[in-house]
């Protein structure tokens, strides 16, 4: 059948040339062959054979030469069409074959010449049959040619004479058809390897082809690849997640651009898988939307990774976090450092760029807030022009710089009078230098202190070249170094006496006096303000201390005093200096006036020692005297009962005489005479009497307790001392319990006790020249026991006496030792009784004391 | 007092012996006076009536010893001792010893003649 366009033969079902590639509108007509004939047709058909790049022949198979080439066939082989159309031509073409196609394409060559020479019908001539083979080209190259062949002519026995070919390299087509094919393969695998489902969704028909079975990829029952998009297609989808997706189609269809979606599958073994959906959607040419185009794909692994991701980003962002903190915690240490250090410090690197400063050295260094501070060489210029040497400064540090190992510590001193010390040394950095680091360390105070205590010093050599002089007159001698140390108007030493500032020297204008005044304590600035610590008042002292009368007198405006305290804690000396104009007094004056203060506050000490030393003689020798005294009595005790006898035998022989003598004078009947010798009699029992009262009361006996009537007691004591009574013009009065009960004491004792007290009574009695001298004595039943008191109308005791009355060495006599109440004090408790003293109403005092009272099973 | 009867006075002190002597010779009694205990055992005749005035406190031979001597020769001779220092104790020692009474110096007539009409009575 020949194209109804071109009139080449084609194939018969095809509905489209496969020469021109003309639709067959009408099947063409059996007729002469025309075009053959007709040179015009001829000249035609050989121009458009050149002119094609398919590759035309006519081969005569009887001849087995090629009649007819075109010029594709002679540049594909690169061969002439002498060469070709000879009698090797044939041959040239069958070794031009791939060794493959070879023997199967001669092999339909052979079978088609015999097929159709065996057929008579002559529709069979125009059929053309297809042969595909390699060929190699002039290149050397195999290149594919699809080729068609059919019977051209027959000889007149009908067998076939020619046959015609038309082949076309369809090597390039078939290399993309191949790549398209090994694309379609590598697709494949990616999408099932990446897990990965691509769709395309007909919007018209609503079916959705899928590149895998559509249930298999959701890990479902298989479905298919082609799905209705219904309800069903959902059915892999999350009911949570359904509408979700719904909802991106519909957007995508309504507003187009880029579908993108996530969702989760199915749940199973407890996990969703998680699924992203991305698709396009494909527009006809008026703008509707005809196909989607997508993939599917199981993020899942994706997900997990990115919530690891996620994670170790979080953990990695909180380490970076942390870190950073602490990175600036410590950058902030260091900057807090660098800034709480009292020494100014500069880092400087080797390209003299400042790496590093604290503000301190900013302030010390007076740099400007505008200046580059990061810049070494503007901060020198900054800072040298503050120095005294400028320029020896600016060579010192261009010296350092050359040397970066030299460490070195200088001075610096500047204009305005401060002094820095700078130490500057290597900045090293692993084992490197990098830099240079300075400190600078303000020193002014310093030396201003190391100055002021060199003067101090001196001052001080003075205080004990003065001090060391006679004690004497120490007092004056140290205010008038004062007042010509300090060139104040007034200094006044005081010693503090009792309650009062009793001034022992003070130094006026020049002028020394000695012993000049007193003023009270309390009202001193020292005293009142604070004790052990100098107080200075610079300006109007008078206002703050109104009362002290001394400022007064001097005129006062400044004050500097120090208060020196003893060892106990009191004040004992107050050292001040005073001015009529309002002046400043240094700590460095506050120390020196203080050490002054001390020596003189332990001179006023030293002195009162040495008083009280000779008080505290005096007294021992007061007292010595007594003790002897009282030795002697206690001598005379243990003597006592010698001494008794020895009275008593002369006392004994006289009474007798008088006795005898008695009688004889009774035989001359002279009564007179009777009884002067009974006096004599008498006299002299009593004498002994005396005597043996005397002794049993001084003689040492041992502590005999007895139940014991105290009335007796009280009348043997007052005849002993009858005749003090008498002497002292005292009058006796007596109130005596007469139901009292016996005592359960040691008689002897009780009447020391009363021998004590009525004596003492008696003295204070000789005392009381103007009023009544009644001592009383009185006994009567006390609550726990028998009591005693014995008053007087003295002149009664002071209280602050009174609170240590029973205490050793308590007196109020000046003659006394203060044993007597004490004794009877130690005597009365021994008994388990209790003395005590009150006022008399009647003035004076009485003194008392309790005995227990003798019980029966206390008798012995 | 008309029982014959002689008063011994043992005293190392004259004074005493001789005004008790001279007391006794006013009140008509008799005595005779040794100024030492050794002196009155070797002159007193053993059983003759009368009583002895014997101080206490003698240089040799104490009262006390006395009367113990006295009181192993002869019990019936009745002795008061004197002392110039009389105490519970000495008197409690006296008594033991066999004194009849002790008396204390000076003592008064009355107590002397008291002590002597005891001894009567005994007597």
């Amino acid at each position: 059948m020949l194209c109804s366009t071109c009139h080449f033969p084609s194939s018969p079902t095809g509905r489209y040339c496969s020469f021109c590639g003309a639709r067959q509108v009408a099947a063409a007509q059996n007729g002469p062959d025309l075009w053959l004939d007709a040179a015009k047709d001829r000249d035609l058909f050989e121009r458009l054979s050149a002119l094609t790049p398919d590759l035309m022949y006519v081969l005569d198979v009887v001849e087995e030469r090629y009649r007819f080439v075109n010029d594709a066939v002679l540049r594909f082989l690169g061969c002439t069409r002498e060469e070709l159309m000879g009698p090797r031509g044939v041959q040239f073409v069958i070794e031009s074959m791939h060794p493959e196609d070879r023997r199967q394409t001669m092999a339909r060559h052979e079978e088609l010449v015999r097929a159709y020479g065996e057929r008579a019908d002559p529709a069979d001539d125009r059929r053309a049959e297809r042969f595909d083979y390699r060929l190699r080209d002039s290149q050397g190259r195999w290149r594919w040619l699809q080729s068609w062949g059919a019977i051209f002519s027959r000889t007149e026995g009908g067998r076939v004479r020619q046959i015609w070919g038309i082949a076309r390299d369809v090597s390039d087509q078939r290399d993309a058809e191949e790549s398209v094919r090994l694309n379609e393969g590598r697709l494949r695998l990616a999408l099932d390897m990446a897990r990965m489902l691509s769709w395309d969704w007909m919007v018209g028909s609503n079916e959705v082809a899928f590149s895998a079975d559509y249930g298999e990829f959701f890990g479902l029952p298989p479905t298919g690849l082609v799905v209705k998009n219904d309800e069903t297609i959902l059915e892999p989808v999350h009911p949570a997640d359904r509408e979700g997706v719904l909802r991106a189609f519909q957007s995508l269809l309504e507003g187009g651009g880029e579908f993108r979606v996530e969702f989760r599958g199915l749940p199973r073994d407890g996990e969703h898988a998680w699924y992203l959906a991305r698709g396009r959607i494909r527009e006809t040419l008026d703008g509707k939307p005809s196909r989607m185009i997508g993939i599917t794909q199981d993020i899942t692994l994706i997900k997990k990774a990115e919530g690891v991701l996620r994670r170790s980003n979080e953990e990695l962002e909180n380490r970076v976090r942390l870190r950073t903190a602490e990175l600036q915690k410590a950058n902030s240490l260091l900057q807090a450092t660098m800034d709480s250090t009292l020494d100014g410090l500069l880092v400087v690197d080797l390209q003299r760029q400042v790496s590093g400063a604290n503000r301190k050295f900013y302030e010390m260094w007076q740099i400007p807030d505008l200046a580059d501070r990061r810049d070494h060489d503007v901060l020198l210029a900054a800072a040298k022009d503050q120095l005294l040497a400028p320029e020896a400064f600016v060579g010192k540090v261009r010296e350092l710089f050359a040397d970066p190992e030299r460490e070195c510590l200088d001075t610096l001193e500047f204009k305005d009078g401060r002094t820095f010390e700078r130490l500057s040394g290597p900045h090293v950095l692993n084992g490197e230098v990098v830099g240079r680091v300075c400190s600078f360390r303000d020193v002014t105070e310093q030396k201003r202190t190391e100055e002021s205590l060199a003067k101090q010093h001196r001052k001080l050599s003075t205080l004990s070249l003065t001090l060391s002089g006679e004690p004497s007159d120490i007092f004056e001698r140290t205010v008038r170094i004062l007042g010509d140390m300090f060139q104040v108007r007034v200094v006044c030493l005081s010693e503090v006496v009792g309650q009062e500032l009793y001034f022992r020297a003070v130094y006026v204008d020049g002028n020394v006096s000695r012993d000049a005044g007193s003023c009270p304590l309390n009202i001193t600035p020292c005293v009142t303000v604070e004790t052990d610590k100098a107080i200075r008042v610079f300006d109007r002292v008078q206002e703050r201390f109104p009362l002290a009368s001394f400022l007064k007198d001097h005129n006062a405006v400044a004050y500097c005093g120090f208060p020196a305290l003893s060892a106990d804690g009191r004040v004992v000396a107050v050292t001040c200096l005073l001015d009529d104009k309002p002046r400043e007094f240094t700590p460095e004056d506050q120390e020196i006036l203080q050490l002054f203060g001390q020596r003189i506050a332990a001179e006023v000490e030293r002195q009162r020692h040495l008083i009280e030393r000779e008080k505290a003689e005096e007294q021992v020798l007061e007292f010595r005297v007594e003790l002897a005294h009282v030795a002697r009595l206690g001598t005379m005790g243990e003597m006592a009962s010698g001494l008794a006898h020895e009275l008593n035998q002369p006392l004994a022989a006289l009474a007798m005489y008088a006795s005898a003598a008695q009688q004889l004078a009774s035989r001359f009947d002279s009564d007179e005479l009777q009884k002067l010798l009974a006096r004599i009699g008498e006299q002299s029992l009593r004498a002994g009497e005396i005597v043996r009262r005397m002794r049993s009361f001084v003689s040492r006996s041992p502590f005999r307790r007895a139940p014991t009537d105290v009335h007796p007691l009280i009348r043997d004591v007052l005849s002993i001392l009858e005749s003090d009574l008498r002497h002292n013009g005292v009058e006796l009065r007596l109130d005596f319990d007469e139901r009292l009960p016996p005592a359960f004491v040691d008689g002897i004792q009780i009447q020391q006790v009363l021998v004590n007290l009525i004596r003492n009574a008696i003295e204070a009695l000789s005392r009381n020249d103007s009023g009544a001298r009644l001592l009383s004595i009185s006994t009567d039943s006390a609550e726990t026991g028998v009591r005693v008191s014995v008053a007087d109308t003295g002149c009664g005791l002071a209280p602050e006496i009174a609170a240590n009355l029973f205490q050793p060495f308590q007196t109020t006599k000046p003659a006394g030792l203060g044993l007597g109440l004490a004794i009877c004090r130690t005597l009365v408790e021994a008994h388990e009784g209790r003395i005590d003293c009150r006022p008399n109403p009647e003035g004076g005092t009485v003194f008392f004391f309790v005995l227990p009272i003798a019980q029966e099973q206390a008798v012995e | 007092m008309n029982a014959p009867l002689t008063v011994y006075i043992v005293d190392d002190e004259e004074p005493i012996r001789h005004s008790l002597e001279t007391l006794f010779g006013a009140l008509s009694i008799p005595a005779k006076t040794f100024s030492t205990a050794a002196a009155f055992l070797e002159g007193y005749v053993e059983g003759c009536p009368g009583c002895a005035f014997v101080d206490l406190r003698m240089p040799g031979m104490s009262g006390l010893e006395l009367l113990a001597e006295l009181r192993r020769r002869n019990p019936s001779l009745p002795v008061v001792l004197m002392t110039g220092h009389g105490d519970a104790t000495l008197r409690r020692q006296a008594q033991e010893a066999g004194a009849v009474a002790t008396l204390e110096k000076p003592f008064s007539l009355e107590r002397l003649m008291e002590i002597l009409d005891r001894l009567l009575a005994k007597a």
